[in-house]
């Protein structure tokens, strides 16, 4: 059994994808949280990992990846922030400290609980050059014209004549490049792809996008939907080769 | 707190299986029959190991102590993981004030005092037994041929390594009251612990966790109207009922409460805690059950099959200042050995575990 660790629930639908377009094994994707904020929660994710090593314990075979977004840190300190949650995690569970270290991303490591039962962990940090998040990936593997989407630089130019600031990470600002990136990918999913007559909170929904069935709405409705995340993006990009050699580790 | 961990070997369904990690209140789940009431039987006999925990033992599951005479060669048995009676059963912890190892295993010996003896009966179990204390051992009778052949004889033992008696307890035993999930405390039991609740100064917990359940009592008292007392209550502008008028949830908050208040420096088991327990006054118990515990110092251990009494437990946890203060394991199989394996769930997983629906009781 394998369980993979995302950030956010669409990290979760996107990555669900990507492993049935890969034709891999079904695997369970836990989200450490429902939408993803500015800064991941150290707290939120060791509970993940505690509950991940809850269901790999009663398992033989168990494996878990931890897939973050690097965003704007050194690669050093995500490892240094997955091996805290894991030792923490890892102790509240078990009640005993580990030795096992993941020194380098993409390989895995044998963490022991038992003399029957060994997880083998391993993580991974989406990233374009070293830097971004999923939206940043989505940006790159697009496939289709993004007019509307690209026309929010025209938007950034219009409210930075009016004395109104986009801020990188650690500046103050009006808005943040990272809003800014997730409006571009919302604008392409919405506008770009879609015509304007099928436009519904059932048609924009990344569950369904990917997955082909919506997640609930406020009235608890769900519905089927054609799952187009694979036309309107290339999952056989070249910057998708790091996370698919990662997700082929788990089919070992 | 007393114990912060245990390991049992060869009793019951136990193989051997540690638990680590107690708290103050300890919740267990899981699956039937993968042994939650046996770990409290466990707790039991590490905290009290006589023979009045055996013969507690006994009855929580129903044997018939004439069972014990007519077939004594088996009668200890079920005592044992798959009844293999020839390896001893130890019961251990290692805690802060506590080091303490139980072995049980079976002695056949000729008791020639007990030759001639036709009859059985539990006082002339306990009159045979000794006190247990670190220095000597504990022989139990277990069963009696009465034909005076040769009997079985429950022989505990007790050996400590570097043992710090606990203050008070020079004994080496702590003061553990377990109630079953099939049997209700006697009201005369009750009324006797109320008045020495009552005489300390304690009676008032008990009004206040009765009108958890029922805000309209006002009183509570106990009286000897018939052969024995029996505590009676009142609501306003009402006479005093005796507690057996009232519902089932009443009587078990009585057991708990006089359980705690009546016992300081304790241990207190509870099987199956959500028997009786409407689920809109779970929190309001748990609540209650927090604050008596950290009060009187008394560790709980208690069981349940019930998502809403999980859930109950798990939002009161979360709100204590010290969020320490309570913890929940969940019992299951390995998968590879299926020896019984006691895994701490952190209230913060179990909050998690509970909001994504992922299973939290085996």
């Amino acid at each position: 059994m394998k369980i993979f660790i995302v950030e956010s629930e669409n990290d979760e639908f996107f990555v669900r994808a990507l492993i049935t377009e890969m034709q891999q094994t079904a695997a369970k994707v836990y989200a450490i949280e429902e939408f993803k904020h500015s800064n991941l929660s150290e707290t939120a994710l060791k509970t993940q990992i505690s509950s991940a090593l809850i269901d790999l314990r009663s398992i033989n075979g168990a494996m878990l990846g931890i897939v973050l977004d690097i965003d704007e840190a050194a690669q050093q300190d995500r490892l240094d922030l997955v091996n805290r949650c894991i030792q923490k995690a890892f102790y509240e569970n078990f009640e005993r400290d580990i030795d096992t270290i993941l020194s380098q991303t993409n390989q895995l490591y044998p963490l022991r609980i038992d003399e029957y039962t060994t997880v083998q962990v391993a993580c991974h940090f989406t990233n374009v050059d070293g830097k971004g998040e999923l939206e940043t990936v989505l940006k790159s593997i697009k496939t289709q014209d993004s007019t509307f989407a690209d026309c929010l630089e025209c938007w950034q130019k219009c409210f930075e004549q009016r004395n109104k600031k986009l801020a990188a990470k650690g500046e103050q600002g009006d808005i943040t490049d990272k809003e800014m990136l997730k409006l571009w990918v919302d604008f392409y999913k919405r506008f770009d792809t879609m015509k304007k007559s099928k436009r519904n909170e059932f048609s924009t929904d990344w569950k369904g996008i990917w997955l082909g069935e919506t997640a609930p709405n406020k009235r608890g409705e769900t519905r089927q939907v054609e799952a187009r995340g694979t036309t309107i993006f290339d999952l056989n990009h070249t910057v998708l080769n790091d996370l698919k050699n990662f997700i082929r580790l788990f089919e070992q | 707190m007393h114990l912060r961990n245990i390991s049992i070997q060869n009793f019951r369904c136990f193989q051997n299986t540690t638990a680590q990690g107690f708290k103050t209140i300890n919740l267990l789940g899981g699956q039937n029959n993968v042994g939650k009431t046996a770990f409290l039987e466990a707790l039991l006999l590490l905290n009290e190991s006589n023979a009045q925990s055996i013969i507690t033992l006994l009855k929580s599951r129903n044997v018939e102590l004439d069972f014990m005479t007519r077939m004594p060669t088996i009668a200890w048995d079920n005592f044992f993981y798959q009844q293999q009676n020839s390896k001893e059963i130890v019961i251990k912890t290692d805690s802060f004030s506590r080091k303490w190892q139980l072995k049980i295993g079976i002695l056949k010996q000729d008791e020639p005092e007990l030759k001639n003896n036709s009859s059985f009966d539990e006082q002339k179990l306990i009159s045979l037994t000794k006190e247990l204390t670190i220095e000597n051992s504990c022989d139990l009778i277990g069963g009696i041929n009465k034909d005076g052949h040769t009997v079985g004889m429950y022989h505990l033992k007790t050996t400590t390594d570097d043992v710090i008696i606990v203050r008070n307890q020079s004994k080496g035993i702590i003061n553990t009251n377990y109630i079953p999930s099939n049997k209700s405390a006697s009201h005369e039991e009750l009324a006797l612990i109320f008045d020495t609740a009552k005489y300390e100064g304690w009676s008032d917990r008990l009004l206040a966790a009765f009108r958890l359940i029922d805000p309209s009592i006002v009183k509570v008292d106990s009286f000897s109207l018939g052969k024995t007392p029996s505590i009676y209550l009142q609501r306003n502008n009402e006479k005093y009922l005796p507690l057996s008028h009232f519902g089932d949830a009443m009587n078990k908050i009585a057991n708990y409460v006089l359980r705690i208040v009546g016992s300081n420096n304790s241990v207190l088991l509870i099987d199956e805690i959500e028997n009786g327990i409407h689920h809109s006054h779970q929190e309001e118990l748990w609540s209650m059950l927090f604050k008596l515990a950290l009060e009187f110092k008394v560790q709980i251990f208690a069981t349940t099959h019930s998502g809403e009494m999980l859930n109950a437990f798990k939002n009161v946890t979360i709100k204590q200042q010290d969020s320490d203060s309570g913890a929940y394991f969940m019992l299951d199989r390995h998968h590879t050995t299926q020896e019984i394996i006691v895994q701490k769930i952190p209230i913060a997983t179990l909050n998690e575990r509970i909001q994504t629906q992922k299973p939290t009781r085996g």
